[in-house]
């Protein structure tokens, strides 16, 4: 078939024409970002991620979050994310350009986390959340994540991270719950989770 | 610029031509590997179901981290797309392509080899992601070292088509060859490509996703519609005995699928802070895909006109024209859906995982199965005698499929519109949608069922009397002796 060479031809020209549009085009055009250095205060922004954080997103990508939270906030013509208080203004390219990993995600079966270092900002707060989520919401379909924790009987002083628990959860009399180091990790991600720089190409809307 | 249109040369015997003894095993081992990683699938996707809508079921277990919902549900969905779909449709490409070549090479130790490696890289995915080493980017979790296998066997079924399409014995091409030639070169390209720029390459930033969403729109409209469509304009002309309707409505289908397939994936994440012309691309390129889409359906619809009645009697007949049927209106609400008016409403809600689902079960599964009730018979000289057990598996997936889509997409306009009202607390809008979200329970079971049900009859098949090659009757599964087969 001398038409095979003609559909080949077509093929490769019509999907790389894609490839090159929708992969290799931002690839590129992203690759150029720099950082944006405050003329007056020489602050950087986005500033630099705390080292404990880096560790942190492989732990919330090997779990599957993204299954269920989103992280970017939308223009206000295109939906309520910005009057839902998840972030002052939208996000853009350049605020995900030091991330170890960018997680956008398709689903908002839980709250959007563009910016949820800065709606809590202890850590205990989210170690007690993913440890039980139905401690804050009784109706929350969040799973626990106990197994990100581990009981250990309390040698001497009690460990400063211990988890606040009462109740049901409350450990065992000489025993105290602790985060593992996996957990350590993602709670000092999501603490880095703040867009709260101000960025030229994305003023905060007026109300 | 035209598809070669043969379907007068088209082979209406019965019988695999050639080469078929010996692609009997790569062809039984695709099928049967997928069947079974469709069982997992579905009962993985039961258990996540269960564990996304109630979090105090006993199917949860807060203290086994790889049976965490954010681990299972990547994993069913992954097996249903790379286990079942992929496999189903390399299986019956396998048998379309050295049916329709009659060459006298038939390499079938490099389909075997293909199907051998693709399943390593199956279980190293399934055992990677469950163990914690997840890549979190939806679709493409499987790390490296399951992706790369995948990826290597692939290429080994794509050199085979080649190799065999070159070698053939037969004049001209048919356009289910088109098809399924297409859907390999793609898969291995965006593929490749995607894992190699996301997980060798460790760009960062908004590139990230970018390539991530393209691929997404390839895996969907480069793979798994080539090879669908490929499945249903192959088997219904065979099954019916009349060409297809229009070779014009053919090559428009197959240039539009190629020709906006791969600018559809960025669709899926509207409103990211990507280049405006990319989204605008991808939003026209999706309510494009509709006339591709459309030609393809109504084409089916042309070539079945006088012969419907025999999808009443031929259940594989059934399986791949409802399949080809739902492709089209799946098509349809796909663009409804990625209008920017609407989807600022159900982004991110259910409604959009139930037009994958759609997809998905709606036309991507049920063309599997009607693949496998046709070639299976003529695979193992065997005919179908439990054809009620067939019979109940077609009306379980559609009820499996109706309950799943209606109730997600309920659920999502609800969780849609609620997002988009500031004063509405989230914890309140998920509330709303919890009464649904008991239907995608139910539609779990009932996917569970369906699934039981196709690998039941699947297995009938082999207890089954045997069937002559050169008997006047048809293997085919069906329902009332007295219609004929033409």
């Amino acid at each position: 078939m001398n038409r095979l060479s003609k559909i080949i031809g077509g093929v490769f020209v019509l999907f790389g024409f894609s490839w090159w549009g929708l992969a290799v085009y931002p690839y590129l055009s992203f690759a150029s970002l720099k950082e944006n250095v405050d003329p007056n205060t020489k602050e950087v922004a986005p500033p630099d991620l705390p080292g404990a954080a880096q560790q942190g997103y492989r732990v919330y990508a090997a779990n599957g979050c993204v299954s269920c939270h989103s992280q970017f906030v939308r223009d206000k013509s295109e939906g309520a994310d910005i009057d839902r208080e998840w972030g002052k203004r939208r996000t853009v390219a350049r605020d995900y350009m030091k991330d170890g990993q960018v997680f956008l995600g398709v689903s908002r079966f839980g709250p959007d986390l563009t910016n949820i270092g800065l709606r809590q900002k202890d850590a205990q707060w989210f170690y007690r959340y993913l440890y039980d989520p139905r401690l804050f919401n009784p109706d929350t379909t969040m799973p626990a994540y106990r197994w990100l924790f581990q009981d250990q009987a309390i040698a001497g002083q009690p460990a400063q991270n211990a988890l606040k628990l009462e109740g049901a959860d409350a450990p065992r009399p000489g025993h105290e719950i602790v985060p593992t180091a996996e957990a350590e990790a993602l709670v000092a991600y999501l603490l880095s989770l703040k867009r709260d720089y101000a960025l030229p190409e994305a003023p905060a809307p007026q109300e | 610029m035209s598809v070669p249109n043969q379907t007068a040369g088209l082979q209406l015997n019965r019988v695999a031509a050639g080469n078929g003894s010996v692609l009997r095993g790569p062809i039984l081992l695709f099928f049967v590997s997928g069947l079974f990683w469709l069982l997992i699938a579905a009962a993985l996707w039961l258990f996540s179901a269960f564990q996304a809508t109630d979090p105090s079921s006993p199917l949860v277990f807060p203290d086994v981290a790889w049976l965490t919902y954010g681990r299972v549900y990547p994993v069913a969905m992954d097996l249903l797309v790379y286990g079942w779909a992929s496999m189903i449709g390399i299986g019956a490409a396998i048998w379309i392509l050295d049916s329709m070549a009659k060459s006298p090479f038939s390499g079938g130790y490099l389909p075997l080899l293909a199907g051998i490696i693709w399943n390593l890289g199956l279980l190293f995915g399934v055992w990677g992601v469950l163990g914690g080493g997840s890549t979190g980017k939806e679709w493409l979790e499987f790390p490296v070292y399951a992706a790369f296998p995948i990826w290597l066997a692939e290429i080994i079924m794509a050199v085979w088509a080649f190799a065999l399409f070159l070698g053939r014995r037969s004049k001209g091409g048919y356009i289910s060859q088109a098809f399924l030639l297409t859907a390999f070169i793609a898969f291995a390209w965006a593929y490749g490509s995607a894992n190699g720029f996301l997980l060798f390459c460790k760009i960062g930033g908004m590139a990230e996703p970018a390539i991530h969403w393209w691929y997404f729109g390839c895996l969907i409209s480069l793979w798994l519609t080539p090879l669908g469509v490929g499945i249903v304009y192959h088997f219904v002309p065979l099954m019916i005995g009349r060409p297809l309707y229009s070779a014009k409505l053919a090559t428009i289908s197959f240039w539009g699928i190629v020709g906006f397939g791969g600018w559809t994936g960025i669709a899926q994440i509207l409103g990211a802070p990507l280049p405006a012309w990319n989204q605008t691309a991808s939003v026209v390129a999706n309510v494009l895909l509709v006339v591709p889409v459309l030609a393809f359906a109504t084409n089916l619809h042309l070539t079945m006109k006088g012969s419907f009645d025999l999808i009443k009697p031929n259940l594989a007949l059934r399986f791949l024209v409802t399949g080809g049927m739902v492709f089209g209106l799946a098509s349809i609400w796909n663009a409804i859906t990625t209008f920017r008016s609407v989807n600022r409403i159900l982004e991110f809600t259910w409604a959009i995982t139930a037009r994958t689902d759609l997809f998905l079960i709606g036309f991507v599964s049920l063309v599997c199965f009607g693949a496998i009730y046709y070639v299976l018979p003529r695979l193992v000289g065997r005919s179908w005698k439990y054809t009620r057990l067939i019979q109940w598996h077609f009306w379980f997936s559609i009820i499996a499929l109706g309950t799943l889509v209606f109730d997600l997409t309920i659920a999502g306009v609800i969780q849609g519109f609620g997002l988009m009202d500031p004063k509405v607390p989230f914890a309140a809008v998920i509330d709303l949608t919890k009464p649904f979200l008991l239907g995608y329970e139910l539609a779990g079971i009932f996917i569970g069922v369906a699934a039981l049900l196709g690998v039941g009859s699947f297995l009938t098949v082999f207890v089954n009397p045997a069937w002559a090659p050169d008997s006047e009757e048809a293997p085919e599964p069906v329902i009332n002796e007295e219609v004929s087969l033409a």
